[in-house]
């Protein structure tokens, strides 16, 4: 029969959030199973009667469902139908079903059914305890390897998918006077009454649903069913125009001054794949002036002998499955409790038309309330007793009472033997305070209520109702009412009222604080007592710590894993830490709390990364002729977030081939490169001189207008970090270049010091890296191609080399300045961006007949290389001094002001022998190029390990010269010329180089000025 | 200072947003997304130098915002507010020399006067997504009861920054800088593609 | 993700249009070249690194692009005062009060 444990007829609950006349069609472990709209996976399970969802992590025993919510331990699941859905470790209380949705447990090797850990765990079970890994698998040591994968596979939880993620997700940010976290009663009223005050309200809850708590218990509100006031209540907020309601949507971690992430899960409850067009997940980053937790609680079980059986259910769950999902899940239950209000389940249980075997109270008696239902309905309490022990394989048989003293701690009689399918337990309840812990709190123990409630350190947060530890849903509406108010007040509304549902008062008998149920056995003998379900751990694990030293709940947890699977320990923490208190001799707040850290539910990666995927995983900066070089077949290189062109290959050429082309085509015509991306600061300002002659190692008092230079930066260590040249304008105008990828931090650089150090001086700094394009030409032939296109007088004697000029080039205003990185006449044409590709095309127009080349980066560093031209973080990395690169002459020592770096360039270290000097290396067999970061050795035969000198910095093959060429730092490289030095490679070979001087092309500078 | 602009006026202009606009066409009913071809001076002028601060109001007409994150505005000029000391005038199309050289005649003392007219661009966007774009993109509170019209921002968008101005209940414009233009372009056509 | 005031721009931002730069007002040396190595070492090497109530350099990198200050505690990363460069700061870099997080004695206090 389908659906043996769903409730029939006049039994049905009237509060049912699930519909029977939509039935959906999913799998479990490859069978398939039917339940209906509404229902989550565990839901389904349950009413179909299916008590094994999987095997435990370390014993590899049967288990089944014990909650229903967040804090379910066993029931993890593997979701999806295709290898790039899947998903794990889900839980399937969190999951509703939808049709066609396919699941599997995630443990249990080689079936759930057939688990051959869950063999070895009954049978050696007792000789794995917390630790047992340290202390058997040890030798032979380098087996443990092999230990490790036949542990993992016979263990073990879900797995990642191995296909690429189809789903689109989103990130959005959201601002908020008032953040209410959890839907349920509490959250609910705080909501209402921050919102009527026209405060910015975002509400947000886990489930599927709002209503929490109310969803799975019979309260009447305003004397009605819960159910209405939620319905109203929602409507209300739906529509006002400063609400956000957040559905499926865990708030999962809450960061400095309120700034707290919400994962929003928009198909995961309805599709294995998001429908096209639609996002899948979306995280909303959130800051919010007020955050008002209403969290809520968990329940906790107890602690007892095989307690997890399948069939061992929280209470609450119980009754959530009943009222909620209308789904009972066995037939006769034996209920244990500490609190009245427990008895709850065993009414729910009763009104479903199901038996009550009996109510096992810890407490000597309980509030009349609840003794008068349970008398009218004909249950029986047992008082001041307890489940000693659960009986059963994959479900329960019968279990063992016994009655217990006064302060629980013994067993004061003989056990009895109770038939039961189903121990529902409760201990008690542990409000969620795990937010309130996520930037560093640490909750406070309250004696009261027996559990941790959020510490009141941060202002801007207020906890209210069960998630604060108030539990009578009266005093939850009332309070909650007051923090709305009171948040929305805070942000500079005006409260002047609340208002909240009414809800009948009860009286209630005192709860007995007691956590693990004594056994007649010492707990080191007894069957296991789990304490946490997900990593079994048992109570005699976390005895078995504190016996051996373990004293901090930090070391407990971290030996025995206590709290440590995918659900924080939600059921576990609190009982763990009573067990651990009472072995120590303490009480729980002398024993501590754990941290908890975000995220309260695991995220997918996706949810985080947002839209920043694909081509959005990083920005790619393009300079204005980025589509032509696309156009014309360039290759593309990174060049911090800008793409460069690296060269332009024709055909079929390989990079080589297109490099040494472009060279020659340079060396022997006209190249012409996109150099926009250099980085351009304007520096104006009376000061401006002042100013550069105190970053730079050179001078700049006396450079003229229309001069050109090229300045060497140091940080405050001396080392060089960035260069460029600098060109003035007017006499208070220059403009500074640096390296493209330095850009930023050298204008910050000018900031900090102008703002902090030197504010008195007047001078304004301005990007214009973006404003002007440079197109450079370079060759024998680029003057001719200049020529043709410009008004500007480009006579080499009156135009010299680091030169600039104003004028018009191809009919657009331009800035040419006459600098060289090649080593060829070279002309830097800069114009207004917008006009860059028309001016480029008609570079290209004109030039063609002198059979312009396009060159990119690669090129650029050949050619550069060859004239032993540094490229600053290439064969620099700062640690490198302008004097170690053999660029003395950059320095000016008589400068008035002490520049940056100046001092340190006298430091001990700084001017010590033997330091690391820039040198150029010419390989022996001038085919071969050395590879960059290749180290080098002075004697190849040396012994292992080699004493390294240094290291090659920049190495290619050079088409003009028709050799190899590198630079490398040696220390005392300078002294070292013709010195034959070594490179021992991966392979084993040695390639051998002598040292040389880096300027291999044209040693006089000739080209660079021919007229 | 140099007029940037040719004297031909069929020399082809691109502006930043040229080619990433035809690759990727903003083409919705729920916003719209367009580039304004304008002139933008980057001014500077110390909070001390009173006299920049009457010439400025002589040749622009308006008086230079002092209030943080304000901008003022007349039929022909914006002045946003940049920082302190720093402030972004935003001018007809190709008129921004002129205004240049007649700031530069009329301001004395301590100033600098930056022509970025190549170097960024204005986007206009509008309509009913607007809003959620850029709640998509910056961490920024765009509400209107935080940002109101005429309050501008310069702050994080997508993984890059610009400013940001509301020019109206629906509509604003952003100031992107050329090299990240095709970026911010795709990402913003992107985030307005879903509600 | 802090929640920064930038004095210049009068409101608050988001920590990501921020960049910090280590401790704040670090003067430098107006005759270098009279220092000892160990002295200039000190200035160019040295930072202090407390346990409580620090004075740091902030820049609105995004935002204004201006530095200013901020008296942060480093181990509650409660944000204590910004001032602008130029003003001098109100709170003491004194030492922290004993973290009641310390997480090496998670116990609480108990009452007796």
């Amino acid at each position: 029969m389908s659906q043996p444990n769903r409730i029939q007829g006049n039994n049905a609950s009237a509060q049912s959030r699930v519909d029977a006349s939509k039935p959906i069609t999913f799998s479990f472990n490859n069978k398939p199973y039917t339940g209906y709209s509404g229902d989550t996976i565990a839901s389904a399970l349950l009413a179909n009667d299916v008590d094994v969802v999987g095997r435990s992590f370390k014993y590899g025993r049967p288990r089944g469902i014990i909650a229903a919510g967040a804090e379910e331990p066993n029931a993890i699941l593997q979701l999806g139908k295709t290898e790039a859905t899947q998903i794990p470790n889900i839980r399937a209380t969190q999951q509703l079903i939808y049709e066609g949705l396919e699941c599997h447990s995630t443990n249990g090797w080689p079936s759930t059914e057939r688990d051959v850990m869950g063999v070895v765990g009954k049978l050696f079970g007792r000789f794995m305890p917390p630790g047992f890994y340290y202390k058997t698998f040890m030798a032979p040591s380098k087996l443990w390897m092999t230990y490790e994968k036949m542990i993992r596979k016979g263990a073990g939880l879900g797995r990642s998918p191995k296909a690429v993620d189809p789903d689109t997700y989103e990130t959005i940010n959201q601002h908020a006077d008032v953040l209410v976290v959890g839907g349920g009663p509490a959250g609910i009223t705080a909501a209402l009454n921050a919102a009527r005050t026209g405060a910015r309200v975002i509400l947000a809850d886990e489930q599927n649903e709002f209503g929490g708590n109310l969803l799975s218990q019979t309260d009447l509100l305003d004397g009605a069913p819960a159910q209405d006031w939620i319905d109203n209540s929602i409507d209300e907020l739906a529509t006002a125009d400063n609400v956000t309601l957040l559905i499926n949507a865990t708030v999962n971690g809450y960061h400095d001054h309120n700034f707290l992430t919400i994962h929003e899960r928009c198909t995961d409850q309805s599709f294995d794949l998001a429908p096209e067009g639609e996002i899948r997940q979306r995280m909303h980053r959130v800051r919010a002036k007020q955050v008002i937790l209403a969290t809520g609680a968990h329940e906790r079980p107890l602690v007892f002998g095989n307690n997890d059986i399948p069939g061992c259910m929280l209470a609450s769950a119980v009754s959530t499955y009943i009222n909620r999902y209308n789904v009972v899940p066995g037939k006769k239950l034996l209920l244990m409790t500490s609190n009245d209000n427990a008895y709850n389940t065993a009414f729910d249980w009763h009104n479903s038309g199901r038996l009550v075997r009996a109510i096992i109270d810890t407490r000597p008696a309980a509030g009349k309330a609840v003794v008068k239902k349970a008398t009218d309905a004909g249950i029986e309490i047992i008082y001041s007793s307890a489940i000693v022990q659960a009986q059963g394989n994959t479900c329960i048989s019968n279990a063992m009472v016994a009655p217990l003293n006064e302060t629980g701690e013994k067993l004061s009689g003989s056990v009895k033997q109770y038939d039961c399918d189903t121990i529902a337990t409760s201990s008690g309840w542990n409000p969620a305070v795990h937010l309130s812990c996520h930037t560093g709190g640490r909750p406070t123990w309250r004696e009261d209520i027996q559990g941790f409630v959020p510490d009141n350190f941060n202002k801007n947060m207020i906890a209210t109702g069960a998630g604060n530890g108030l539990y009578p849903l009266a005093e939850i509406l009332q309070d909650a009412a007051s923090a709305g108010a009171f948040a929305a007040n805070a942000c500079g509304f005006n409260a002047t009222k609340t208002s909240y549902a009414k809800a009948e008062v009860e009286d209630v008998a005192p709860s007995m604080p007691i956590f693990h149920i004594p056994h007649f056995k010492p707990t080191s003998r007894a069957p296991k007592q789990f304490v946490d379900f997900q990593l079994d751990v048992t109570a005699a694990g976390i005895e078995l710590a504190v016996q051996e030293g373990f004293e901090s709940i930090e070391h407990v947890k971290r030996y025995t894993a206590l709290g440590f699977g995918t659900d924080q320990g939600k059921l576990s923490n609190i009982n763990g830490m009573a067990i651990a208190a009472k072995k120590l001799g303490k009480t729980i707040p002398e024993t501590g709390t754990t941290v908890f850290r975000p995220n309260y539910t695991p995220v997918t990666f996706g949810a985080i990364s947002g839209r920043n995927v694909n081509e959005f995983f990083d920005i790619e900066r393009y300079s204005a002729l980025h589509t032509w070089h696309v156009e014309n077949g360039a290759e593309f290189e990174d060049v911090g977030q800008w793409k460069r062109p690296w060269y332009f290959p024709k055909g079929e050429e390989s990079m080589h081939e297109a490099v040494n082309r472009e060279c020659l085509a340079t060396r022997n015509g006209v190249g012409i490169i996109d150099a926009s991306t250099l980085g351009k600061i304007d520096i104006q300002g009376p000061d401006a001189r002042e100013f550069l002659n105190r970053v730079y190692t050179n001078a700049w008092s006396k450079l003229p207008v229309g001069r050109c230079r090229y300045g060497l930066m140091c940080g405050e260590d001396g080392m060089v970090f960035d260069d460029g040249v600098t060109s003035c304008i007017s006499d208070n105008h220059f403009i500074m270049t640096t390296t493209s990828g330095g850009a930023a931090h050298v204008f910050n650089w000018l900031e900090i010091w102008h703002q902090t150090e030197w504010p008195e001086l007047e001078v304004y700094f301005n990007s214009v890296t973006d404003q002007w394009a440079t197109l450079s030409i370079s060759g024998p032939k680029a003057r001719l191609l200049l020529g043709e296109l410009t008004d500007i007088d480009l006579n080499p004697d009156t135009f010299k080399f680091m030169d600039l000029r104003e004028g018009v080039v191809a009919g657009v205003p331009a800035r040419v300045f006459r600098i060289s990185f090649t080593g060829e006449q070279s002309y830097e044409i800069n114009v207004q961006a917008n006009y860059a590709l028309a001016v480029w095309e008609k570079l290209f127009e004109h030039g063609a007949k002198y059979d312009i080349t396009p060159y990119g980066t690669e090129t650029m560093h050949v050619l550069r290389a060859e004239k032993g031209f540094i490229i600053v973080g290439q064969d620099t990395d700062g640690s490198m001094t302008p004097y170690d690169l053999d660029m003395g002459w950059a320095v000016s020592p008589a400068k008035e002001f002490s520049f940056l770096g100046k001092r340190s360039l006298a430091r001990e270290d700084t001017v010590k022998e033997n330091r690391k000097q820039l040198v150029g290396l010419k390989t022996t067999d001038a085919k071969t190029v050395a590879p960059e970061g290749s180290q080098i050795v002075l004697d190849p035969n040396q012994k292992i390990p080699m004493t390294m000198v240094g290291h090659v910095t920049s190495s290619y093959y050079s088409a003009v010269l028709e050799r190899s060429i590198a630079m490398a730092v040696i220390k005392g490289g300078l002294d070292k010329m013709g010195d034959k030095v070594y490179m021992p490679q991966a392979d084993g070979t040695t390639i051998e180089a002598e040292i040389c001087s880096p300027v291999f092309y044209d040693p006089k500078g000739e080209r660079q000025n021919v007229k | 200072m140099m007029e940037l602009n040719p004297k031909d006026t069929n020399i082809q202009r691109c502006l930043s947003m040229h080619h990433v606009s035809q690759k990727h066409p903003a083409e919705s009913v729920h916003y719209s997304l367009q580039e304004m071809a304008l002139g933008h001076l980057m001014v500077r002028i110390p909070e001390t130098n009173t006299d920049a601060i009457k010439a400025i109001k002589s040749v622009i007409g308006l008086d230079l915002p002092t209030q943080p994150l304000s901008s003022v505005e007349n039929n022909h000029f914006v002045i946003n507010w940049i920082a302190p000391d720093e402030f972004l005038i935003l001018t007809a199309d190709k008129t921004e020399h002129a205004l240049e050289a007649k700031l530069r005649e009329e301001i004395s003392g301590h100033f600098a006067i930056v022509d970025v007219t190549g170097g960024q661009t204005v986007l206009s966007l509008s309509g009913e997504r607007a809003e959620i774009i850029l709640k998509k993109s910056s961490t920024y509170d765009v509400h209107i009861s935080y940002f109101p019209i005429g309050k501008v921002v310069t702050t994080v968008f997508a993984k890059s920054q610009l400013v940001m101005r509301r020019t109206g209940a629906d509509s604003f414009q952003l100031v992107v800088r050329r090299s990240f233009s095709d970026y911010i372009w795709q990402w913003i056509v992107d985030a307005g593609s879903r509600a | 993700m802090f929640l920064i005031y930038c004095p210049y721009c009068e409101e608050e931002r988001a920590e990501e249009e921020f960049h910090a730069s280590g401790e704040a007002h670090i003067v430098r040396p107006t005759d270098p070249e009279s220092l000892s190595d160990e002295a200039w070492g000190d200035y160019v090497f040295f930072r202090k690194n407390p346990r409580g109530n620090h004075h740091e350099l902030w820049q609105h990198t995004t935002g204004c692009r201006k530095f200013f200050y901020m008296t942060r505690d480093t181990a509650t990363y409660e944000i204590k005062e910004i001032y602008k460069v130029g003003e001098q700061p109100n709170v003491a870099t004194a030492p922290a009060v004993p973290n009641k997080y310390d997480q090496f004695s998670s116990a609480q206090a108990v009452k007796k």
